[in-house]
């Protein structure tokens, strides 16, 4: 039910920032008259589906297991699902001892992504209104180590993950590294590589939970 | 009119302030109908409130490392459309690589102002058309993914379909993991291992600290990345 609650919500928010996202390009044609024409645009269009379309499509049933349907929809209306969403919803799950996948892991992941995307513009709205002294004040030190916070987190994450269920989640980790090293090497895209590593993940988490019942049965 | 007043005016930043809107009302909106679900769920206040907490100190960090995307943004495509297209799920990296390969289509003569301008609208049409991309895409694969998940459900033992989607979690992890190290500068190996001690020690010594717990994402990542950045 709550599921069913999400998707109509979220269908109704995307939806109307499908039309706010073309505003911009809306507002340049009528106030000062210019704009691309029509096969200019349908290049463009053509142009971004040959790049990104397969991305569009794969990247959200990539996720969409580990986000659940509530931060799914908050998530992929903001981006930076990978580096900011799922950090924070992985956070708040842990917190309040809740299971990924459960009715219980799913609210919390809504709620998760929620503020997430408080936080984001409320921070990027500040930035944008202080404008760029802020940053320029900034030692290099300081803006050089922004890079390493990707890193940072998932090291983290991924011990975390580790630690909490040696038995399960230890053999998909090697299996994900494994994955990406031999995909990368034959020279996948990077989307199909992230599709990849969960799809073998699930059978290499079938596996493991077949042996393990097996194990408690005897 | 000159091209950086167009970009920086205040039709610009009503356009873009529409779409923060909706992301601010959508998070109000999913946030509120969570409250009730949790309550429902009988999770306690208690509860829901540590995990926004760790939510947020969680995402402090990332979000800070937009900042500068943002401001590179700010500077060639003005503060509006900057603003806008770091919120919403446009990437800046996208943006700035979207912006420049339209130019190419521009026919006006280059360096006049003209040139600007239709350089400009070009590359709103093609953030404009790249983000809906995201968002119809999405929306597709929600709808589609929600009826597999049911189908699953009644189809399979619940607790595998469970444990297949917490190990959904653990893969997605794993591979971003590698993506930031793998054929990378060392620094980024170092943060990443920097990181996963700070966890293993917070996780180890102070499992019983709930305070510190909580915060223990925001720690690694401090010490992931100041001991990448000192080292490099």
């Amino acid at each position: 039910m709550f599921d069913k609650k999400c998707l109509r919500l979220g269908l109704i928010t995307m939806c109307c920032a499908v039309i706010a996202s073309f505003l911009p390009a809306l507002y340049l044609w009528l106030f000062h008259g210019v704009i691309p024409s029509p096969p200019d645009i349908a290049s463009i269009a053509g142009m971004m589906a040959a790049s990104f379309a397969v991305g569009w499509v794969v990247q959200p049933i990539t996720f969409y297991p580990a986000l659940g349907v509530g931060a799914s929809c908050l998530s992929w209306t903001t981006g930076n699902v990978g580096d900011l969403r799922m950090p924070a919803i992985s956070a708040a799950q842990k917190a309040a001892e809740v299971e990924a996948g459960t009715p219980e892991g799913n609210v919390l992941s809504t709620m998760a992504a929620a503020v997430t995307n408080f936080v984001t513009v409320i921070w990027l709205t500040f930035v944008v209104i202080v404008g760029t002294g802020l940053i320029s004040i900034l030692p290099a030190s300081v803006t050089d180590a922004f890079s390493y916070i990707a890193p940072a987190i998932f090291g983290a994450i991924v011990i975390d993950y580790a630690m909490k269920n040696l038995r399960f989640n230890v053999p998909l980790i090697i299996a994900a590294f494994i994955t990406y090293a031999v995909l990368s090497m034959l020279g996948l895209s990077s989307v199909w590589i992230t599709l990849l590593v969960v799809i073998i993940g699930m059978f290499v988490s079938r596996g493991v939970f077949m042996i393990q019942s097996k194990k408690t049965e005897k | 009119m000159d091209i950086t007043a167009i970009k920086n005016s205040p039709g610009m930043w009503i356009a873009a302030g529409i779409m923060i809107l909706i992301i601010v009302i959508q998070a109000a909106l999913f946030m509120r109908m969570a409250k009730k679900e949790a309550n429902a769920l009988g999770i306690s206040k208690e509860k829901q409130k540590e995990a926004k907490r760790s939510a947020v100190v969680a995402a402090v960090g990332p979000t800070l490392a937009l900042s500068i995307m943002l401001v590179t943004l700010m500077a060639s495509l003005g503060g509006p459309t900057a603003w806008m297209r770091m919120n919403d799920v446009g990437s800046g990296r996208t943006e700035l690589a979207i912006a420049s390969t339209v130019e190419d289509m521009v026919t006006a003569e280059e360096g006049t102002e003209e040139y600007e301008l239709q350089n400009l609208s070009y590359a709103v049409w093609a953030q404009g058309i790249d983000v809906a991309g995201w968002l119809i895409g999405a929306m597709a694969m929600i709808t589609a993914g929600g009826a597999v998940t049911k189908t699953l459900n009644e189809k399979f033992d619940p607790k595998w379909i469970k444990l297949l989607m917490g190990g959904c979690l653990v893969s997605l992890f794993s591979y971003l993991l590698i993506n930031q190290v793998y054929g990378k500068a060392s620094p980024y190996a170092v943060a990443a291992v920097a990181g996963g001690i700070t966890m293993f020690i917070l996780n180890k010594a102070f499992a019983k600290n709930k305070r510190l717990q909580e915060l223990g994402l925001g720690i690694s990542i401090i010490v992931g990345a100041a001991v990448a950045a000192v080292i490099s």
